[in-house]
C-alpha cells in the first residue's frame, strides 16, 4: 500500500528536515569557530558548564530513583484513586515552567509552606542554592520518564511475572529480575528524556534558584545573559549546549525512539 | 484458548520481612512524590487566593506594572491584562502559523513517504522537541529577528490600513510576530507527533474504497483522513497551544515587553506572563512578588484549561479509534 | 492425599463447582471444552487465581480459603506449573530460565547450576544450556518449561495443555518423554488437555469438565 517515494518528494522531504534543522545549522554557521579554545577555556564559561552538567546528571538520577518506584506503582497497583494521582503526577509537564518555579519558591521558600520549618528546624535555605536548581530540574524533568517507564511496565507481559511468582519468587525478587529487565530500555530513554529536559530547564530554575554566576546558572541561563553583553560567547555556550543535549540523544536514537 | 480472564489477584499474604521492606520502599518512594507534588500544587493555590484578596479583581483587568516609588509618593500598582492578552495574541498567532506545517508534515509522513525517510524524519521531529528552548531563543533573536523585522515592514508597508499590521513607531524588531514565528517552530513537534498518530489511524479499508472508487491519493486524504483525523489535529494543536503559553526565554528574547494593551502584531511591544515573572523575579520587591506569583496562578489556570481540552479531545479521538 | 479442591471457581456463566483431589504418584486429566475452565482449575491452584468460595489444602496445609481469609501465595506454594503459554523469560538464557526458581528459594549458585544441568539432561536439552528461548524450536521451548518445573521438585505439577503449542514431529517425541518423567515423578500431577489420546497415554484417571 506504502507508494514509491519519486525523486521529487525526496527533495521536499529533504528541504523538510532542513527546515527543521535549521536552528542548529544557523548556529553552527555563524559560532566564531576560531576563538571557540579561548572563550570555553574562561572561567565563567567553564562554571556553567560544570554546574550545568552536575545538577543535570543529578536530577536525571534522582528522577531515575523516585520516577521508576513510582511508576511500577502507577502500572500495577490496584489502589484507588491511582487516576487522580496520574494527573498529579502529570501536571508539572504541563504546567509552565516559571510557574512550577513559584509553586516550588511557596513550597520550599524561606517563607514557604514547608521551607520555614525546614528553615526555623534545621537551618536550612533552600532557594538560590544549587540543590534548589537540581530540585526545579526533577520537578519539571520527572514526569516524562514516569510516564515512559510506566507505559513499559504496562505493556510488559503480566504472564511472566505470575510465572516468575510460581516460581517461589517473591514480589521483590519478580521486580529486580522480571519486571526491570524488560523495561529497562524504557528506563534508559526515559533517563536521557530526563536527562535532556534538566539540562535545557531555564524557566523553573531561574524562579527558584536564580541566575548566581559560579553558584546556580546554570548554561541555558549564561546564554540568555550574555547575548546582550557578548554574543559571540552565547553562541559557543550554545553550541556547547546543543552538542550535550542533541549530540547523546542522537546516539542513542534506537534505544530513545523503542521507548517511546 | 481459555476465554476466561484470570481475575485480579488478591494477595493478602503473610510476606517474608524483606518482601514488606521492598513494599515498603516501592510505595515510600511512590507516595513521597506524590505528597510533594501534590503539596506544590495546593500551596501555589493558598498562596495565590491571598494575593488576589490583596490585589482584587483589577489584577486582571489593569495593564499598569509599576512597583511604586516611595520618593515620587506612587503607590505601587500591578495589573496583568497586557502580559496575558499579549501571552494569548502570540500563542494564537503561533498556531496559526503552525497549523499548515502540522497538517503537511503529518499528511507527508504518515501517506507520502518511504518507511526508512519517514524513520529519519520523525527522529529529527522527535530531536527538535529535545533542543533547549534557549537554543530556539537565540535562534529566533541573532538569525531570524533581522529578516522577520524586513517581512514585517514590507506587510506594514503593503497591508498597513489593516489595523492589526499598523505600527505606531517604525520599529518592527522583537515585534509579536516575530516571536510567534519562534514558538511556531518550537510546538511543531509535540503538535505534529499527535496529530500523525491520529492519522496513522485512519481506516485503511475506507481508503482503498476511495482508491476503488477513482479517487487520488489526495482525494483519498480529503475524504477520508482529514474529516477521521481532524480532532486529533485539534487535540495536538491545543497541547502546542499549552507549551507556547508556558514558553519563557524564547519569548523573553525575542519580544519586547510593554505593558500597555496593544493590538499592533508587527510593532516592537508586547506581553507575555511567562517571560514577564523570568524577568522581574530577580529583582522584585515582596509586594511585586506576590503579583508574579498570582500571575503564575493566572497562567497556569489557562494552561491547565488548554491542556485538559487537549487531554479531553485527543483521550476521545483515541477512545472512537480503537 | 496430596491435593484436594473443594469449591466454586471463576465467575458469572464461568462460575462452576469442583471437588476433586489428586494422590501422590496419581496423573489426574482434566478435559473438556474451551471455556469450561481448565485452566483456571490450574490458576486456581498456582494462587494465580483466588477460589469463589470452597477450600483448597495440600499435604494438611490449607493453601485458599476465602471464608476463613486463608491465603498462601503463589512463591510459598509448593507447586510448579508448565502453563500452556510456557512464559519463558525471553532476557535469560535455558539454563537461567531452567535455574531461576531454585535460586529464588534460595539454593547456592553451583548447586542450582548442577541440579539444573541434570534436569536439561533428563528431557534432552544438555546442548542447549545457553541458548536464548527465542533460539528454540516449539517443541524445545516445551521442554525447557517442563525441565523449569521439575527442577524444583514440586509436591504438585501442573500441566497446562503441555502438547498443544508442538509441531508433530516434536509432539511424538514429548509423548515419549512425558509419561516417563511422570512415571517417576513422586507428587501429584493434574493435566489439562483437550486430546482424548494424551489421557490415555498419560493418566492414571480422569475428569470430564462440560
Amino acid at each position: 500500500m506504502k507508494p514509491r517515494v519519486s525523486p521529487s518528494l525526496k527533495i521536499v522531504a529533504a528541504v523538510a528536515a532542513l527546515f527543521v534543522a535549521l536552528p542548529l545549522v544557523s548556529i553552527f554557521v555563524r559560532v566564531p569557530w576560531s576563538d571557540l579554545g579561548d572563550m570555553l577555556s574562561q572561567k565563567s564559561t567553564r562554571d556553567a558548564l560544570l554546574i550545568s552538567l552536575q545538577t543535570s546528571i543529578i536530577a536525571a538520577l534522582l528522577s531515575c530513583l523516585f520516577g521508576v518506584p513510582l511508576a511500577w506503582f502507577l502500572a500495577r497497583s490496584a489502589t484507588r484513586g491511582l487516576s487522580v494521582l496520574r494527573v498529579i503526577c502529570i501536571t508539572p509537564m504541563v504546567l509552565p515552567p516559571v510557574v512550577g518555579g513559584i509553586a516550588l519558591l511557596t513550597a520550599f521558600g524561606r517563607q514557604g509552606i514547608l521551607g520555614q520549618y525546614l528553615y526555623d528546624w534545621f537551618n536550612v535555605s533552600l532557594p538560590f542554592t544549587r540543590t534548589a536548581v537540581v530540585m526545579a530540574q526533577v520537578f519539571v524533568a520527572m514526569p516524562f520518564l514516569v510516564l515512559a517507564v510506566e507505559a513499559a511496565f504496562r505493556q510488559s507481559d503480566q504472564g511472566l511475572e505470575d510465572a516468575a511468582r510460581t516460581m517461589g519468587a517473591s514480589p521483590s525478587r519478580v521486580f529486580f529480575t522480571i519486571a526491570l529487565p524488560a523495561a529497562r530500555p524504557a528506563i534508559i530513554a526515559g533517563i536521557a528524556l530526563a536527562w535532556a529536559r534538566s539540562l535545557g530547564e531555564f524557566g523553573a530554575s531561574i524562579t527558584f534558584a536564580g541566575s548566581f554566576p559560579g553558584r546556580t546558572q546554570t548554561l541555558p541561563m549564561a546564554v540568555y545573559e550574555l547575548v546582550s553583553i557578548d554574543y559571540r560567547l552565547s553562541l559557543v555556550l550554545s553550541l556547547v549546549l546543543i552538542f550535550i543535549s542533541v549530540g547523546v540523544l542522537a546516539a542513542m536514537r534506537d534505544r530513545w525512539m523503542t521507548g517511546q | 484458548m481459555q476465554t476466561t480472564a484470570p481475575e485480579r489477584r488478591q494477595i493478602t499474604a503473610v510476606s517474608r520481612p524483606s518482601d514488606k521492606a521492598f513494599q515498603g520502599v516501592v510505595t515510600a518512594g511512590a507516595l513521597s512524590a506524590f505528597v510533594v507534588l501534590a503539596l506544590i500544587a495546593g500551596f501555589l493555590f493558598l498562596r495565590s487566593t491571598e494575593v488576589f484578596r490583596t490585589f482584587g479583581f483589577d489584577f486582571i483587568t489593569r495593564s499598569k506594572w509599576d512597583a511604586g516609588s516611595v520618593e515620587d509618593a506612587r503607590a505601587p500598582q500591578f495589573g496583568v491584562a497586557a502580559m496575558l492578552l499579549g501571552s494569548i495574541i502570540v500563542s494564537t498567532m503561533a498556531m496559526i502559523f503552525a497549523l499548515p506545517f502540522v497538517m503537511g508534515t503529518s499528511l507527508f509522513l504518515e501517506y507520502y513517504i518511504s518507511r526508512r525517510i519517514r524513520f529519519v524524519l520523525v527522529s529529527i521531529l522527535d530531536l527538535m522537541a529535545a533542543i533547549p528552548s534557549i537554543i530556539y531563543g537565540l535562534w529566533g533573536y541573532l538569525v531570524l529577528m533581522p529578516y522577520a523585522s524586513h517581512w514585517a515592514a514590507s506587510i506594514n508597508k503593503y497591508l498597513g490600513w489593516i489595523p492589526i499590521f499598523a505600527v505606531d513607531r517604525e520599529n518592527f524588531d522583537a515585534s509579536p510576530f516575530v516571536a510567534s514565528l519562534v514558538l511556531c517552530l518550537m510546538i511543531l513537534p509535540i503538535a505534529s507527533s499527535v496529530t500523525r498518530e491520529v492519522y496513522s489511524r485512519a481506516p485503511q479499508d475506507q481508503i482503498t474504497a476511495a482508491y476503488a472508487l477513482g479517487a487520488s491519493r489526495w482525494g483519498a486524504i480529503r475524504a477520508v483522513v482529514l474529516p477521521f483525523g481532524l480532532s486529533g489535529l485539534v487535540g495536538g494543536m491545543l497541547l502546542g497551544l499549552g507549551r507556547a503559553l508556558g514558553e519563557t526565554i524564547a519569548v523573553l528574547l525575542t519580544l519586547n515587553l510593554v505593558f500597555a494593551v496593544k493590538f499592533q502584531v508587527l510593532a516592537s511591544a508586547g506581553g507575555n506572563v511567562a517571560s514577564l515573572i523570568a524577568s522581574r523575579f530577580g529583582e522584585a520587591g515582596p509586594l511585586e512578588l506576590k503579583a508574579l506569583m498570582a500571575a503564575g496562578l493566572v497562567l497556569f489556570v489557562l494552561t491547565l484549561l488548554v491542556n485538559f481540552g487537549a487531554s479531553i479531545i485527543v483521550g476521545r479521538a483515541s477512545r472512537s479509534t480503537k | 492425599m496430596s491435593i484436594s479442591l473443594q469449591g466454586t471457581i471463576g465467575r458469572g456463566e464461568f462460575e462452576r463447582s469442583l471437588n476433586l483431589s489428586v494422590a501422590d504418584g496419581e496423573v489426574l486429566a482434566i478435559t473438556g471444552p474451551n471455556g469450561s475452565g481448565k485452566s483456571t482449575i490450574i490458576h486456581t491452584i498456582a494462587a494465580l487465581v483466588p477460589l469463589r468460595s470452597g477450600h483448597l489444602e495440600s499435604d494438611g496445609a490449607m493453601w485458599d480459603a476465602p471464608d476463613s481469609k486463608q491465603w498462601v501465595a503463589p512463591e510459598n506454594r509448593t507447586c510448579a506449573v508448565v502453563f500452556q503459554d510456557l512464559r519463558l523469560f525471553p532476557h535469560m538464557n535455558v539454563i537461567a530460565n531452567v535455574s531461576y526458581g531454585l535460586r529464588a528459594q534460595g539454593v547456592s549458585k553451583d548447586e542450582a547450576h548442577s541440579r539444573s544441568t541434570a534436569v536439561l539432561a533428563r528431557v534432552g536439552l544438555s546442548l542447549f544450556a545457553t541458548r536464548r528461548p527465542s533460539e528454540l524450536s516449539g517443541g524445545e521451548r516445551q521442554r525447557v518449561a517442563l525441565a523449569r518445573a521439575l527442577v524444583v521438585e514440586p509436591r504438585v505439577l501442573l500441566l497446562d495443555e503441555p502438547l498443544s503449542a508442538v509441531d508433530v514431529v516434536s509432539r511424538a517425541a514429548l509423548r515419549e518423554l512425558l509419561p516417563e518423567v511422570l512415571g517417576g515423578f513422586a507428587g501429584a500431577t493434574i493435566l489439562v488437555t483437550h486430546d482424548l489420546s494424551d489421557v490415555e497415554a498419560m493418566a492414571t484417571r480422569s475428569l470430564g469438565l462440560f
